[in-house]
């Protein structure tokens, strides 16, 4: 057999590939984006431009809140490759963590920020004391999601211990609405917003640019490989649980000061929304996980246009899974190669 | 010669506790040196890399860099300590640029600068140059074989382990991947080497090792290894080649 | 003797006692009764659980005193355990009382608790249950004569909401609905549709939710839409601290044309449900009849106790204390079963009236084994076959600087 035809036809198909994969992911968003604006006209034709522009600002409310509590989770799913069923508990110590450190005496900017440390701190006492030890023991995948789901469970109800299962709330005014025309945004929410945002920025960046970030990237692409690379493949655990808690704390937070009202099972009711997101932006993708919580957000409240708002999850789930039957990788997922 | 910048002394490794792939294996690589390990499938060639790397424990015996017992230390240490590895396969990050890849390499060496170093791979291998902003996982085989070792180079390692470096690569990479590694060696880097085309290997290295069961069977010098009848009808597949 | 030493001994013992019981009579005998209190001390319905508590022990307290001015041997505790609005929960609370020895159980808070409570144990135990949930549903649930309610079921509400807004906003006006989607909500969404049609009204909108959710702002957009004459609010505390929320950022939303349903009802608005979101708003509520010497005494009783200020329904939960407490002593016995078989004969039509002024008295009657009348703090009991009381009075109130303020009653059957 001639060697040099194999060479180039391989090459070539290569160089296809290379330029299929390059396009794919923008053209999932951009097909993305212009099916929904689609959508966007048709209800605004078929309910009048208000209805629609207001059901889709709280689409964007409704999105922020899971996409930013995703973050974490698709960070600790893409990089530690662990379905971290404890992740909406950690919202909740987050909310928790600031009541505490507001009865404490401190004032709320401070117990809020001392509860996002303290949420940090959390969740790197779990993988010191559960994760690293069950990797060491080689645990499988089972036990790890079992355990996951224990964690939770202890965390939740240590928080139920100590402050009991009773309505929380951290005494916020959300109230408080800005008009734009017709159209209102609450205060509050629009915080949650621009929070998401700048979250999911920061972290897309830190991801992209810095050198922890490249780290945690190259961990999530081979871990074996990083760590014959010479990285410190334990800091970066460290590290990707540090980033992972601390946002769950900010968005357990912002969720309860934004909802004004709450219980030690926030987490738990969040945590499907949560999953759905992650998945649906592409697993570990910063930009993916609020993008994914905005589309469920969207599908949601656009559709309480159509039904009746009591089926309104359901709604936003089938549409979840019809999304994924077209795109099995999520929005910015991409598919590994040749492995 | 100079003292041996790698060495095993007598190694027992193995992956779990009840079964050992290297019953004993002593091998020296001297400064300067290509040295090539040959065997049979199952001869416990490639786990002897990974014990040196610290990816696979040793439960007896000795393994030092430049006099330094590494055994027990784990690989991102071992690799600070200058030894390179590159995988046989999945051997570079797909998900990252090739640029971030060699960046990656770079970690382990906070007093070096990534300019100059780039610079430095994209000399010896300029294929990498044309192709920095593009994904590892659109790379050609020979072009991933390329940015392993780059990447692995990153970091100016004494020694570098090249496990099977021509696997499944077309002849015309086969060539050029040899040559790389000839000019590799004559930067100043020692190299310990395992593989299958186990007579173009032995025929450029300075020495050569056969194991068969875990165990040293021969050894010599590179190209008189290769030509040994012995050696080649037991452990090369006979003569041609 | 008590019903636990009963369930700890071997068929001997048992037969032995009841011979002892039903032989000797119960005079003889000293009875310890304990009163379970399923509370809703957790949850989404959160706020009843305290007020409920203090009914009960109030119940006690009335009881052991009468009882010792009675002469009669029997003494009242009270146990209590957490609910927490959730099925499973509340039967595992309802085992919790059994165990302490609880011989009827006042509560649970809502329809699925009270269905869970009532096939998990109570009634196979034959424990009567008093449920605080006002669902028709419970109307229909075999049940083996154990569920007696002491507050009107959910039709005659339905009842009680339309006279209100007719008496405050008018007849033959708008309303929208909005309602948490449960059984409650969705039964009395459904009543007060048809009752309010049948006045001549109209309803702009029925928005349900799922309680789930993290944000209602869509659903508060579609109640407001029409701009309706009034607003129906069939929802929990913990959800409404974020639908009403919603309400007041639609900014096209005033509380005043609120309408709350029972479960909304409570002297003091918690705290985390915004102010703005039930300022001026009215409802209704199961009421007791104001004016009378039992109703004096009871305010009286309760304000001396200290704690929680008085909420609606602790009357309909003191009185099922009493009831569970006279039937017992005319049993003489504080076995599950023999309660549950007196409870109509000491709220018998045409039998001497006793009311929580002379309950000594009703003690010394009820010994004699005769029917007695015993006529509530909330009023006259008759109870249908169902258990069910068969008129009810509702207080229409209003929350006025966040404290609830009663306007009205109204009559409904």
């Amino acid at each position: 057999m001639s060697a040099t035809p194999t060479v180039r036809a391989s090459a070539a198909e290569d160089d296809a590939s290379a330029v299929r994969s390059r396009l794919a992911s923008p053209s999932r968003l951009t097909v993305l984006v212009a099916v929904m604006a689609v959508v966007f006209c048709l209800l605004a034709a078929l309910f009048g431009l208000v209805p629609t522009a207001q059901a889709t600002i709280n689409g964007f409310v409704a999105g922020s809140y899971t996409g930013l509590g995703a973050i974490g989770l698709t960070l600790v799913l893409g990089i530690l490759k662990l379905v971290n069923f404890a992740h909406g508990d950690l919202l909740v110590a987050g909310a928790y963590f600031t009541i505490l450190f507001a009865w404490l005496g401190l004032p709320l900017p401070l117990a809020m920020l001392g509860a996002m440390v303290a949420t940090a701190a959390l969740a790197l006492v779990t993988e010191k004391i559960v994760w690293q030890p069950l990797r060491q023991a080689k645990a499988g995948t089972l036990q790890l999601f079992l355990s996951a789901i224990g964690l939770g469970l202890v965390i939740r109800f240590s928080v139920q211990f100590f402050a009991g299962s009773q309505v929380r709330t951290l005494g916020a005014n959300v109230v408080d609405s800005i008009a734009l025309g017709p159209l209102r945004l609450g205060t509050l929410q629009a915080v949650a917003l621009l929070v998401g945002l700048a979250a999911m920025l920061l972290v897309g960046l830190a991801l992209r640019f810095t050198g922890i970030g490249k780290e945690m990237r190259a961990f999530a692409d081979n871990r074996a490989l990083a760590e014959v690379s010479g990285i410190d493949t334990q800091h970066v655990i460290n590290m990707t649980w540090i980033v992972s808690g601390f946002l769950a704390g900010l968005a357990g937070i912002l969720y309860a000061t934004a909802i004004g009202s709450f219980n030690p099972n926030f987490g738990l009711t969040l945590l499907l929304s949560l999953f759905a997101a992650t998945v649906l932006g592409g697993i570990g993708n910063a930009y993916g996980a609020l993008v994914g919580g905005l589309v469920i957000g969207l599908s949601q409240e656009w559709s309480t246009l159509m039904f009746n708002a009591r089926w309104k999850p359901a709604v936003g789930f089938a549409l979840l899974i019809l999304m994924l039957l077209f795109m099995p990788q999520g929005i910015f997922g991409r598919k590994k190669r040749g492995s | 010669m100079t003292s041996a910048v790698l060495e095993t002394t007598v190694l027992v490794a193995g992956y779990v506790p009840q079964v050992d792939i290297l019953n004993g294996v002593s091998i020296s690589v001297a400064q300067d040196e290509i040295v090539t390990v040959v065997g049979p499938n199952g001869a416990g060639k490639s786990t002897l890399l990974k014990a040196l790397i610290g990816l696979v424990p040793a439960k007896s015996g000795r393994v030092a860099l430049q006099g330094l017992d590494i055994s027990g230390l784990p690989p991102s240490a071992i690799v600070r300590h200058g030894l390179g590895y590159v995988p046989q396969r999945e051997n570079v990050f797909e998900t990252l640029p090739v640029e971030e890849n060699l960046e990656i390499g770079l970690k382990p060496r906070g007093d070096l600068k990534l300019g100059p170093r780039l610079d430095a791979m994209y000399a010896l291998f300029p294929r990498l140059f044309e192709r920095r902003q593009q994904l590892a996982g659109n790379l050609s085989g020979g072009e991933r074989q390329m940015l392993a070792m780059a990447r692995a180079l990153m970091p100016e390692p004494k020694a570098l382990l090249l496990d099977e470096p021509t696997a499944g690569l077309a002849p015309r990479f086969v060539d050029l991947m040899f040559d790389q590694v000839a000019s590799i060696n004559r930067s100043g880097v020692t190299i310990l080497m395992v593989e299958q085309n186990a007579t173009r290997a032995l025929a450029m290295s300075h020495r050569g090792y056969v194991l068969d069961l875990g165990r040293n069977a021969y050894e010599g010098e590179g190209p008189a290894l290769a030509r040994d009848p012995k050696v080649a009808e037991l452990y090369l597949g006979g003569f041609h080649g | 003797m008590s019903w636990r030493i009963e369930r700890l001994g071997g068929w001997a013992a048992v037969s032995a006692i009841a011979f002892v019981v039903s032989g000797h009579g119960a005079s003889a005998e000293s009875l310890d009764l304990k009163i379970g209190a399923l509370l809703e001390a957790s949850g989404p319905l959160s706020e009843i659980g305290p007020p409920a508590e203090k009914a009960t022990n109030l119940a006690a307290e009335v009881a052991n005193k009468a009882a010792k001015d009675a002469g009669a041997t029997i003494k009242v505790g009270v146990v209590t355990a957490d609910a927490q609005g959730d099925p499973q929960a509340a039967l595992s609370a309802a085992r919790t009382l059994v165990d302490k020895g609880a011989s009827c159980i006042l509560g649970p808070g809502t329809t699925p608790e009270s269905i869970s409570v009532l096939n998990g144990i109570t009634m196979q135990r034959k424990i009567t249950l008093w449920p605080l949930a006002s669902s028709t549903r419970l109307r229909t649930v075999k049940d083996d004569g154990t569920i007696y309610r002491t507050v009107a079921a959910d039709d005659l509400q339905s009842k009680a909401l339309v006279q209100a807004i007719e008496n405050h906003v008018g007849k033959g006006k708008s309303v929208a609905i909005v309602f948490r989607n449960e059984p409650y909500g969705d039964a009395l969404s459904k009543s007060f549709t048809t009752d309010w049609k049948a006045t001549g009204g109209t309803i702009t909108t029925t928005v349900s939710f799922d309680p789930q959710q993290q944000s209602f702002d869509s659903e508060a957009g579609q109640v407001v839409a029409d701009n309706p004459d009034a607003y129906v609010v069939i929802d929990y505390p913990e959800t409404y601290a974020k639908f009403g929320a919603a309400l007041v950022r639609t900014g096209k939303f005033d509380a005043k044309k609120v309408f709350v349903a029972d479960a909304l009802s409570f002297a003091n608005v918690p705290e985390n449900i915004p102010a703005e979101a039930l300022e001026g708003a009215y409802g209704v509520a199961g009421g007791s009849p104001t004016g009378t010497e039992t109703y004096k005494l009871f305010n009286k009783l309760w304000d001396e106790a200290g704690g929680v200020a008085n909420a609606s329904y602790t009357a309909n939960t003191f009185d099922a204390g009493i009831l569970c407490f006279l039937a017992a002593v005319q049993a003489g016995s504080t076995e599950p079963g023999a309660i549950r078989d007196k409870i109509r004969s000491v709220t018998q039509d045409g039998a001497p009236q006793f009311t929580i002024a002379n309950l000594s008295e009703a003690v010394k009657a009820a010994e004699t084994g005769k029917p007695i009348d015993y006529v509530g703090v909330s009023g006259l009991f008759r109870f249908k076959d169902n258990g069910d009381p068969s008129t009810s009075l509702y207080d229409v109130f209003q929350y006025k600087g966040g404290k609830q303020v009663k306007v009205e009653q109204v009559n409904v059957k």
